[in-house]
């Protein structure tokens, strides 16, 4: 790298920003988005609705569409295209070597991309996170003072469509891209131009999404509910266009990772020896693949209805809100199962290193989350069990639902299994990975009473159901991310994360997490809906309590942002090279990793998680002991 | 840690087991008793209908079988972590067990059972003993009380953002308040004049989607008096939170005197309304561009 | 391959098994993308809401069946002919790929005509809705997926990659159009012969 920056002409600092790069890509996103919505109200002009109501939805469409074209023109992305449609030779990779520059623009290398990832999904989750604590100061009272009501339902829409975005990538972004290829012993991903361009739709769909609040904000919460959004400000087409943008990134990062896992992996590495984080990582693709395309064709079935007047989702005109319900839904139980495999992976992959045993039950492990795969297809109608359609079908899907819990046991059996007669080790991921369990526990059976229809009649739409998914993804989901952050951290950034503040952390976080959202289950209990900025008096003391609570819990993610801020720019302690003792391929490599990964294909002898067996190979070799076998 | 496990050995695994199920046990033996004796007489959502009265009776019964589990595996967890903790700095392996088939088998089953048996129970209370258990239906009900035709029927129209209500049984006169008659069958028919909202009587049990263009019916059978309240369960926009009103379950007598005089007071306005039917189609809202 | 690659060259074998498997799961979420409106052609059909489905009481949309056959015939046609030049010998599968490619093009400019010419439009109730976004959507797509056969045939006539490259190439665009054939296949039995 210190090579590279020498071989360079001089040349004034300003000179560095022009070129393909982010902020090129700002600069043509803007000016993108003037092009489209001058075009769009060039559409309009005579429309005497538009002129009257200033709702012109294909001006800010179309502002959208071109400035999106501007920042991936910006960053480079149309160079490959154009000189492929031009028959210019084929290329895998592009901008590899390169100081800090590259985080800043289309880079190929895969390590990169998963600190991009790191980073730009963290920024948004943070926003995510200061809109649910400034909708906990607006139910500090029973009715609205902080913010009107209909501020607050955009925060609530923002917070609940900007956490479902973001932390869909939060797992398989950073560490899926950075750790995947280290695992499997690949250099690089199957598709490295589609991995940058899953990660360079992450920004502009986070600030689509933002710009909802300068055209009258989101009122449908994170589902956009059919008759509701059709009619929404617009503002609902910041949510629709944000939402297509995540839902591509995602199909493109199903795709890309479930090719790498099934053709990169390195000679000897079979799918018993495979780490449990990529079997999470590949029931995850499987889903993303398949699910998130009709996330993206029911979002345009929604964008026609409002720009284009068809009526896909209006009873009065052959529609039907049950269509959007349906295929939401289609997409939306898959993608609960998005975020919450790849947490089953990492705990798994974790509790193995600090228990000092094997992972018990390996084929169990991942027949629990492959029978998870399967069964979240045929769940959806349990979120519609009131709605009026296909009574008949309750009892099936009451069924199917119900049959869920019993893959997701066998990775509490593994956890139980791996712990028995371990060498526990109390270290900070550790820790977040046991809170995974309790969490998830609480999250999971809680969710049995939503299955059960005479249960869910009362609980349905209520803070109940809010408590049962908080548990599972932030309980779940945020948990599991923070062990993999504490983790595997020192293998990405080459410095060691403060312990003490981590645990400080850790405790805060857990605690003030349980504090929050267990009373919550009885606000749902007690008759207090979902997504209201007013709730019966009688409530207060309890909404001021999980309130308070909150705030601490917000305040433990500062804590976080100190303790990554204090290691990487001031402590900057190295890290080792394993510090874990694990035996996991990824941590045979040097740190910092270097931009091949591996000098040779390495040669995959033993399992991961051989822990304590006698005469154990180690896990792969790395050295040149052999001419690696063609492919794997 | 007094635990001494340097050395596993054989003899001491029986013993974890044994303190294990031991916790296990008293915790639950308090627990499920504490849950139906002392929490279930609170839980939602009370016993002002048949179909809330199985709601309760669901929510006791899953919370008293849960328990148990929950706290199997919360002892599990917390005695392993307590009794394998590792103090020592140096890093030593534990015994590399890789599974148990036996376990493994018998957790399978155990879970599988208790599944399907919920299931099946869900469904038997469902469609058998309470007819959907106060749920919306949609507009061709599967669990149907046997004597339907002595139902009174009430529709409640959703529209941003307040209930109205309907009684073809009395001249369709439509108010803005509900009032029930006690120990009565009554048929919810609910639908919605824009977006979709959910029609939640939560002291009745009553929880259904009110979908422009659909008739979403829900049975209950009330039964002593009571006051109960009427919330929205579904996001309608601005003032979803404030679509709150309180009803009343009350004597036959006194449904008649109400609903009489309401009949009185709405008669001026009957004639403004649409004729009543299942579904009502306002003009379709397009935002034209 | 950059240069610093070049000592650490992928196995050749990697990137033609990477193409075929990532062009199949490619066309699997191609297919799921389309599943939505097969979706809503048999539901909304089915719910009839407010009874205009079909339309409004006195103007029920017809699309050209003469059209929809020519589209129909256009892409099974160059699907069929893909499939089979991928299969062929030595550089024989040019023409043939470029055949499919002009027959492709034809397809979405078809496409386009009928538009113009349609006599309904998304406004048309339930059935104007689907119809738009299916075949508008489908043409969207195929025109794509045009662009990378093109892509793929510029760049053997160039010259500017290797041969096991380009067949993978070749075969992978072959089955992801074969995959929106049967797509188009489905939406005209349902849009022009069910309806």
């Amino acid at each position: 790298m210190t090579t590279y920056a020498a071989e360079r002409p001089l040349l004034p600092a300003w000179r560095g920003l022009i070129g393909f790069n982010m902020f090129t890509a700002l600069a043509l996103g803007a000016g993108g988005w003037f092009l489209g919505a001058w075009i769009g109200g060039q559409i309009a002009v005579g429309n005497d609705y538009l002129i009257a109501t200033d709702q012109n939805d294909v001006g800010i469409l179309m502002g959208y569409l071109f400035g999106l074209i501007g920042w991936l023109g910006g960053l480079g992305f149309f160079n490959y295209p154009v000189s492929r449609l031009l028959g210019r030779p084929a290329t895998v990779r592009e901008k590899e070597s390169g100081g800090a520059a590259r985080y800043f623009t289309l880079c190929t290398d895969h390590k990169v991309v998963g600190i991009q990832y790191f980073f730009g999904v963290g920024i948004f989750f943070f926003i995510g996170g200061l809109n649910a604590m400034l909708m906990r100061t607006e139910l500090l009272r029973p009715v609205e003072r902080a913010w009107p009501a209909g501020q607050y339902l955009s925060l609530m829409s923002l917070h609940g469509t900007m956490m479902i975005m973001m932390t869909s990538a939060f797992i398989l972004g950073p560490f899926g891209n950075y750790f995947v290829p280290l695992m499997i012993g690949a250099r690089r991903m199957a598709f490295p131009r589609i991995e940058a361009l899953t990660f360079w739709l992450v920004p502009p769909a986070g600030l689509i999404l933002l710009s909802a609040i300068a055209f009258g904000g989101i009122p449908t919460g994170w589902t956009g509910y059919a008759p509701l959004g059709t009619e929404g400000r617009s503002g609902m087409d910041a949510y629709i266009f944000a939402f297509m943008l995540i839902g591509l990134s995602l199909t493109l990062t199903g795709i890309n990772l479930l090719t790498t896992i099934l053709t990169m992996r390195a000679p000897g590495l079979t799918w018993t020896r495979l780490p449990i984080f990529v079997w999470g990582v590949l029931s995850t693709s499987i889903l993303m693949a398949l699910a998130a395309p009709v996330l993206i064709a029911a979002l345009l079935m929604e964008l026609m209805d409002r720009a284009a007047n068809t009526s896909f989702y209006l009873t009065s005109s052959g529609g039907s809100p049950y269509l959007y319900e349906n295929l939401f839904w289609f997409f939306g139980h898959p993608e609960v199962y998005i975020l919450a495999l790849p947490g089953f992976g990492i705990v798994l992959e974790i509790l193995p290193v600090f228990a000092r045993k094997p992972l018990w039950g390996y084929k169990l492990a991942v027949a629990g989350m492959l029978g998870v795969t399967f069964l979240s297809f045929m769940v959806w109608q349990h979120h519609l069990f009131v709605s009026g359609m296909n009574s008949g079908l309750r009892p099936f899907y009451m069924l199917t639902t119900e049959l869920i819990s019993i893959p997701t046991g066998f990775i509490f059996l593994n956890a139980m299994g791996t712990l028995w007669h371990g060498r526990i080790r109390f270290t900070v991921p550790m820790l977040f990975a046991l809170a995974f369990f309790f969490n998830f526990l609480i999250g999971g059976l809680s969710g049995i009473f939503l299955s059960d229809v005479p249960s869910d009649v009362t609980t349905h739409g209520s803070y109940f159901v809010m408590a049962h998914f908080h548990y599972t993804i932030m309980g779940g989901l945020v948990f599991a991310f923070f062990a993999a952050v504490y983790y595997w951290l020192p293998k990405m950034t080459g410095v060691v994360l403060n312990e003490r503040l981590g645990k400080i952390h850790f405790w805060l976080m857990f605690v003030f997490f349980n504090l929050t959202f267990f009373p919550l289950f009885a606000a749902g209990f007690l008759d207090m809906p979902r997504r209201v900025s007013t709730y019966a008096p009688s409530l207060q003391t309890l909404n001021d309590f999980v309130s308070a609570s909150a705030f601490v819990l917000g305040s433990s993610m500062l804590i976080f942002i100190a303790n990554l801020i204090y290691s990487l720019v001031f402590a900057r302690i190295p890290a080792a090279e394993n510090p874990w003792a694990s035996r996991g391929l990824e941590w045979q490599v040097p740190t910092p990793v270097p931009l091949e990964n591996f000098e040779r294909i390495p040669i995959v002898n033993s399992g991961p998680y051989e822990y304590g067996v006698e005469g154990a190979p180690p896990t792969a070799t790395l050295g040149p002991v052999a001419v690696p076998a063609a492919g794997s | 840690m007094t635990i001494p496990h340097t050395e596993v050995g054989p003899a001491r695994v029986p013993r974890h087991w044994l303190r294990m199920v031991v916790i296990w046990a008293v915790l639950s033996a308090v627990a499920i008793p504490l849950i139906v004796l002392v929490l279930g007489p609170h839980l939602p959502p009370g016993r002002m209908t048949s179909e809330a009265g199985s709601q309760r009776d669901a929510n006791t019964l899953m919370t008293a079988l849960l328990a148990p589990i929950v706290v199997s595996v919360l002892v599990f967890f917390l005695y392993s972590i307590v009794a394998f903790r590792e103090r020592g700095a140096a890093i030593v392996d534990g015994p590399p067990l890789r599974g148990h088939v036996p376990m493994q088998t018998a957790w399978v089953l155990f879970t599988s059972v208790i599944v399907v048996a919920l299931a099946a129970w869900g469904s038997y209370t469902l469609i058998v003993s309470s007819h959907g258990a106060g749920g919306g239906q949609g507009p061709d009900p599967v669990a149907v009380p046997s004597h339907r035709s002595q139902d009174l029927v009430v529709q409640v129209i959703g529209q941003q953002w307040n209930w109205t209500y309907r009684f073809p049984a009395y001249q369709d006169v439509e108010t803005d308040h509900l009032e029930l008659p006690n120990h009565s069958p009554i048929e919810f028919h609910v639908t919605s004049l824009d977006v979709t909202h959910s029609f939640w009587a939560y002291q009745l049990g009553v929880k259904a989607d009110a979908v422009p263009g659909v008739d979403n019916v829900a049975f209950v059978h009330t039964r002593d008096d009571g006051n109960f309240n009427i919330r929205c369960a579904e996001l309608c926009g601005l003032w979803h939170g404030h679509m709150f009103q309180t009803g009343n379950v009350v004597t036959p007598v006194a449904f008649k005197s109400w609903i009489s005089s309401e009949q009185k007071a709405e008669a001026p306005n009957l004639r403004y309304l649409p004729p009543f039917g299942r579904t009502y189609f306002p003009a379709p809202f397009r935002r034209a561009g | 391959m950059d240069a610093h690659a070049s000592t650490l060259e992928d196995p050749p074998e990697l990137l033609p098994r990477t193409i075929w498997v990532g062009s199949r799961v490619f066309a699997a979420g191609e297919a799921f993308f389309f599943v939505p409106f097969l979706f809503a052609f048999f539901y909304l059909r089915a719910l009839n809401s407010n009874g205009v489905w079909r339309g409004w009481p006195h103007h029920h949309p017809h699309p050209s069946r003469a059209f929809g056959i020519a589209i129909l015939i256009c892409v099974v046609a160059s699907a069929a002919v893909l499939r089979a030049a991928a299969r062929m010998a030595g550089t024989a599968w040019r023409p043939a790929a470029a055949a499919a490619f002009g027959l492709g093009l034809a397809a979405v400019a078809l496409q386009c005509a009928q538009f113009a010419s349609l006599g309904f439009g998304p406004t048309d109730a339930g059935y104007g809705s689907v119809f738009v976004g299916w075949t508008g959507l489908f043409a969207l797509t195929a025109f794509g997926t045009m662009l990378w056969l093109e892509s793929v045939l510029a760049q053997s006539l160039r010259g500017s990659a290797d041969v096991s490259y380009l067949r993978a190439s070749v075969e992978a665009v072959s089955f992801s159009w074969a995959v929106l054939a049967l797509v188009q296949t489905a939406a005209f039995i349902l849009l022009y012969l069910v309806a």
